[in-house]
């Protein structure tokens, strides 16, 4: 019993420890194997085959090669890349100095952080210097959309996932008709966006009379153009401020409210799966103890929930950066770029303008993009999950 | 950790890379040579495929009839397998890729400036190597009932004067306008200028039709569309291409004239934007919206609206023009991709047999799309008398133009959009400076596209 | 091996008197933001069904509901998309797809959850990279890939094939990482049990695993149904005929290039949405008992 409890089997002779363990690993691998192979199929080869396409000069018919030449159009030149990469790699030094000033002494520790935070302002200005130079000599058209692609990640993802979770819990409740009210908030996340995008249309319209400008006609304001406004949000707001701080425009806003309405309920699911598998007697025990609701909520239900957050964080992320079919439905010429996301240029580019060495450049670069924030999501994140 | 990642995906990547660099391309080299063939004697094909993205229950029974009819009475024993195959832009995925390998259909439909993308790849079937032929040929007299400016866009200057399909529809934009509402506000007919028609549609947004079935009145409703784009430049007297010089000419004084009046128009109350996917029919059907501007082949839905709506009386007309009325044709073609010229011949011998005149009727009476032979509109004189707004618009298409047939329109018409909706919506911009600057772009692309023929 | 997933009867109902008045603002709070919140989300629902039941000029009109409900836009969506084959055609692909996904995901969620193997992470990593590359360049590649003309397949080619719209969607990384995160939540104490019973990592889990994990499992298969059945990009890609195309190409045969028949294209998605709620029904009824790990702790 000892043994089992302490996860540690006793010592053995070395060859049947090493067979032991060689026989876990190759179950692994086999474990593996029917996915990966699926997944190396159909998912890493148009990765692979993307990286190829775009080394050419390919519109239609396949043309001379020419190396990273579709990806210095995008930057201008490589220089500006590098001080923006520079950037980042500051950024990511501050962050590692805060992180690792703990280990020394204490008054060590305040002056790690005073440089770690002189490095994190050093690497925001390099950044800002090199996106500047990109912005000018570069592809400003996917430049500016891999902003608006981050004003539509952050505007959604943890809307989605505070929603989720807030609704999750409600409906875990003791609640008259709970099965219903699940049903209700999951029927968005199915309806198939045919029908959703046309509703969406009709409820973000400009006329006067349209459902959106009825409900903000209740608070007093007046009709806005929804679909049809590329001025940022904040500055209808009266906040006089442009450029990137000035946030997403009410388009972008409007396609972010349908992107919302439709996911929530995909969260609310997978956190109502990782509500039941908190055992009862937990909270059980924690009450006999005299815990509060809200203390209960905060010490056992978030923590046994982290695995769940940081996984619907994270693919919420990645999928943000994927999303296509919402914002292609909802987007106005009058919007402007203020609503193209990446993934919407890339497409542009690739079926309109027949530019497929560019098209499958700007999708490598935001295959690059989206993988370095989920590196660094997993850093941020991973290590505060709880696998209990 | 984080190393390891990168380098493994890197590895897999390059693997993927030099495997996919030995498999064919997506292009392969066309599996037959042009020019120069004997058609009597090549045998047609006997089973062929037709790919096209007609919907709804008339004209899928049309096509199935016209189809079933061919089958059964060509004397080569073709038979020939009609496919929906999703939408214009869903073909158009589907045939990038096929270009060149002998997957692809034996006929597509295509508007002209795909088939003008899909022949930078050199993979479509040039008809006049086969149209004046000896035994398969089509004669001259029926050559000559084609309408001539629907004969003649399906010939390729960009790349030699080729035919690269043949057109079995058309349609064109024309006006919709609500009668009774003009008599209401004291016209006789629809407006035959620009200053008439600024007249009526502000008369309009002042004063609501007594019928209309909900709240507000407006005079025009802009819907973004690069079709809208072209007809008010021709209706000013201008074009939006030039096709001698093979140049765009978005920024011509007419071009600029069409929008500073219609900028004029919005400011002043008297129209305004389509607020959502087909809201200008809905309106136009709820009396609410009195004059719009789409393609005839809305004329049935128009029909629909109206009748489900505030049911008055109605017709189209040509839009007000500044001299004679030049209007806005447009329409899918047929082509055949290239294969072997077995398939080839036999989709041929079909295209002659879609483009007759009995089949022409048929076709046109269930779709609503327009002949495109003079001998057929005689024939179809029941069908007007039953459908005055059907005859009304056919009666203007002496009138046609045609929007330019070149590779990566499609990506013009998208910035073409978003300048005409920045400019209408703002009159503080100054149309000529903003379309310069649109121009500029159009001939950049086009440029670029160019590039690939050499 | 003892089945340890058990149901823990209710606590008996706290003695502690009167509730505070707190208690009821907090149910009439909750309600009260069930209720609007419900009422938003089923919103366009509720319009799809209403149009359904519309003649077209209604639709086009935009009137809120029909004057006459006509059910006949049922019958007429069924026969004018040629539902009956589409909607068999979705169900084989569906369950087709669902029977390998499960396959592929208990496995190798399990074993990223739970064995420690050489370079595990490496592989977890390139299989969530898979899914950071935007879809509109992926069809392509794939579309070649399942032509041939890439690589030699079986049969020559996919195209208008049952196998081009399952075998490629029979594994995928979400519901791999999300079936980890579960099974990695499953208590070593388990395990070890086991293991001294002398059971096997396959043992392991479908013996104890897969019983107390039925919420995860569950919600892999709602998802996986949904996602197949109301996929429409890839299937309108490689069907060009009837023979394999599934109901969501079909519904998008009632958009026309003229203007949408309304009331037929919402009855046709209402019908396609009755087997996803179906499944819904059915998956979630398995989530709402409490799973506990007893008999161990304590």
């Amino acid at each position: 019993m000892t043994e089992a409890t302490l996860g540690v089997k006793p010592p053995k002779t070395g060859s049947t420890l090493h067979t032991l363990r060689t026989k876990e690993q190759i179950t692994g691998y086999l474990f593996v194997l029917p996915a990966l192979i699926v997944i190396l199929v159909f998912g890493l080869f148009p990765i692979g085959y993307s990286l190829y396409m775009s080394l050419f000069n390919w519109r239609v018919t396949k043309g001379a090669y020419v190396g990273g030449r579709n990806y210095l159009l995008i930057f201008g030149t490589w220089t500006n890349l590098l001080i923006t990469l520079a950037g980042i790699a500051l950024i990511v030094a501050a962050f590692w100095i805060w992180s690792n000033a703990f280990s020394s002494l204490s008054n060590r520790k305040t002056i790690a952080k005073v440089v770690a935070a002189a490095v994190l302002i050093v690497g925001g200005v390099v950044f800002v210097t090199g996106w500047g130079y990109m912005f000018e000599s570069g592809n400003q058209n996917f430049l500016k959309s891999l902003i608006v692609t981050t004003y539509y990640a952050v505007g959604t993802v943890p809307a989605e996932v505070i929603i989720g979770m807030i609704l999750a819990f409600l409906l875990y409740q003791d609640i008259v008709g709970k099965d219903i009210f699940r049903m209700m908030y999951f029927l968005p996340y199915v309806t198939p966006s045919v029908t959703s995008a046309v509703v969406f249309q009709i409820i973000f319209s400009l006329r006067e009379t349209s459902i959106a400008n009825m409900v903000i006609g209740w608070f007093g304001i007046s009709p806005q153009r929804w679909r049809f406004e590329q001025r940022p949000l904040l500055n209808l707001l009266g906040v006089d401020i442009s450029g990137f701080l000035a946030g997403p425009s009410l388009a972008l806003v409007s396609i972010m409210l349908y992107g919302i309405w439709s996911f929530v309920g995909y969260n609310t699911v997978i956190f109502l799966a990782g509500l039941g598998n908190i055992p009862k007697e937990t909270y059980e025990a924690a009450e006999i103890d005299g815990a509060t609701k809200a203390q209960m909520f905060r010490h056992i239900t978030m923590p046994l929930l982290s695995p769940t957050t940081f996984y619907l964080t994270l693919i919420g992320f990645i999928g943000t950066f994927k999303a296509f079919n919402h914002i292609y439905v909802l987007r106005t010429p009058s919007a402007g770029d203020s609503v193209i996301t990446s993934s919407l240029l890339i497409f542009d580019n690739f079926y309109k303008a027949n530019q497929y060495g560019v098209a499958t450049a700007q999708a490598i670069v935001l295959f690059v993009v989206i993988l370095g924030l989920t590196l660094a999501q997993n850093k941020l994140m991973g290590e505060r999950v709880f696998y209990g | 950790m984080k190393r390891k990642l990168f380098s493994l995906i890197a590895i897999v990547m390059v693997a993927a890379m030099v495997l996919s660099a030995c498999g064919t391309p997506a292009t392969d080299t066309p599996p037959v040579e042009e020019g120069g063939v004997d058609w009597s004697t090549v045998t047609p094909a006997q089973n062929i495929t037709f790919w096209h993205q007609h919907t709804g229950e008339d004209r899928e029974a049309a096509m199935e009839k016209i189809v079933n009819d061919f089958n059964s009475t060509n004397e080569y024993g073709i038979t020939l397998t009609a496919e929906y195959a999703g939408g214009y832009g869903d073909i158009y995925t589907k045939m990038l890729a096929l270009l060149n390998t002998p997957d692809v259909p034996d006929i597509v439909v295509g508007y002209q400036n795909q088939i003008a993308t899909y022949q930078l790849a050199d993979a479509f079937f040039d008809m006049n190597t086969v149209i004046n032929d000896s035994v398969y040929g089509m004669p001259q007299a029926d050559q000559d009932d084609f309408i001539d400016a629907f004969f003649q866009q399906d010939v390729y200057p960009l790349y030699d004067n080729q035919r690269l399909g043949l057109a079995p529809n058309r349609s064109m934009e024309v006006m919709y306008y609500n009668m009774d509402w003009l008599t209401e506000l004291g016209y006789d007919g629809p407006p035959t200028t620009p200053e008439e028609f600024r007249e009526m549609t502000c008369a309009a947004s002042a004063n609501p039709f007594s019928g209309a079935m909900a709240e507000g009145s407006m005079g025009y409703q802009l819907s973004i569309d690069t079709s809208r784009f072209a007809s008010w430049t021709y209706a000013f007297g201008g074009d939006i291409y030039d096709g001698t010089t093979n140049q765009y000419t978005l920024n011509s004084p007419e071009a600029v004239a069409a929008f500073e009046f219609l900028q004029d128009l919005f400011a002043d109350g008297c129209a305004r934007l389509v607020s959502e996917n087909y809201g200008d029919q809905s309106d136009f059907g709820n009396g609410t919206l009195l004059f719009t501007v789409g393609s005839s082949s809305g004329l049935p839905f128009y029909t629909s609206a109206v009748e489900g709506g505030a049911n008055f009386e109605w017709s189209v007309a040509a839009l007000p023009s500044t001299g004679t009325p030049k209007q806005d044709v447009y329409g899918a073609s047929v082509s055949i991709p290239k294969s072997t010229p077995e398939r080839q011949l036999a989709a041929w011998i079909f295209l002659k047999y879609y483009t007759s005149p009995e089949v022409q009727k048929l076709w046109a009476e269930a779709s609503g799309y327009f002949p495109v032979r003079k001998s057929v509109a005689d024939m179809m004189g029941d069908y007007m008398a039953a459908n005055p707004t059907y005859k009304a618009s056919w009666d203007l298409l002496e009138y046609g133009w045609f929007e330019p047939a070149v590779p990566g329109y499609d990506f013009v018409r998208d910035e073409i959009e978003v300048v005409m909706a920045a400019v209408v919506d703002d009159p503080t911009l100054d149309v000529q400076t903003e379309f310069d600057t649109l121009n500029e772009f159009g001939n950049r692309i086009l440029a670029e596209q160019l590039e690939q023929l050499n | 091996m003892d089945n340890l997933a058990v149901t823990q009867p209710k606590p008996a109902p706290a003695t502690r008197g009167k509730r505070s008045p707190f208690y009821w603002i907090g149910r009439v709070l909750t309600y009260a933001i069930l209720i609007i919140g419900a009422l938003i989300f089923i919103f366009p629902f509720f319009w799809m069904i209403s149009n359904s039941l519309m003649t077209l000029g209604e639709t086009i009109t935009r009137q809120l509901l029909p004057k006459v409900p006509q059910w006949s836009n049922y019958a007429d969506a069924w026969n004018q998309a040629k539902f009956s084959k589409y909607f068999l055609n979705s169900v084989l692909i569906t369950l087709g797809t669902l029977a390998g996904l499960l396959f592929t995901s208990i496995l190798a969620g399990y074993a990223f959850g739970r064995i420690d193997f050489k370079g595990k992470n490496i592989l977890f990593g390139l299989f969530l990279a898979t899914m950071m590359i935007p879809e509109s360049v992926t069809l392509i590649p794939n579309y070649l890939l399942i032509r041939g003309s890439i690589l030699p397949i079986p049969g020559g080619t996919w195209l208008n094939k049952y196998w081009s719209l399952t075998v490629p969607f029979i594994a995928n990384a979400f519901s791999i990482f999300l079936l980890r995160q579960f099974f990695a939540q499953i208590p070593k104490e388990l395990w070890d049990a086991a293991r001294i019973d002398g059971a096997d990592h396959l043992r392991f889990l479908i013996q104890v695993v897969l019983p107390i994990s039925k919420a995860p499992v569950m919600t892999v298969l709602l998802f996986g149904f949904t996602g197949s059945w109301n996929a429409f990009q890839w299937p309108l890609l490689v069907t060009t005929n009837d023979t394999w195309r599934p109901i969501m190409v079909g519904l998008w045969s009632f958009v026309n290039e003229a203007g949408p028949q309304t009331h037929l294209l919402m009855a046709g998605a209402v019908i396609s949405l009755i087997p996803i709620l179906i499944i819904y029904f059915l998956t979630q009824k398995q989530f709402t008992q409490g799973i506990a790990t007893t008999g161990l702790k304590g």
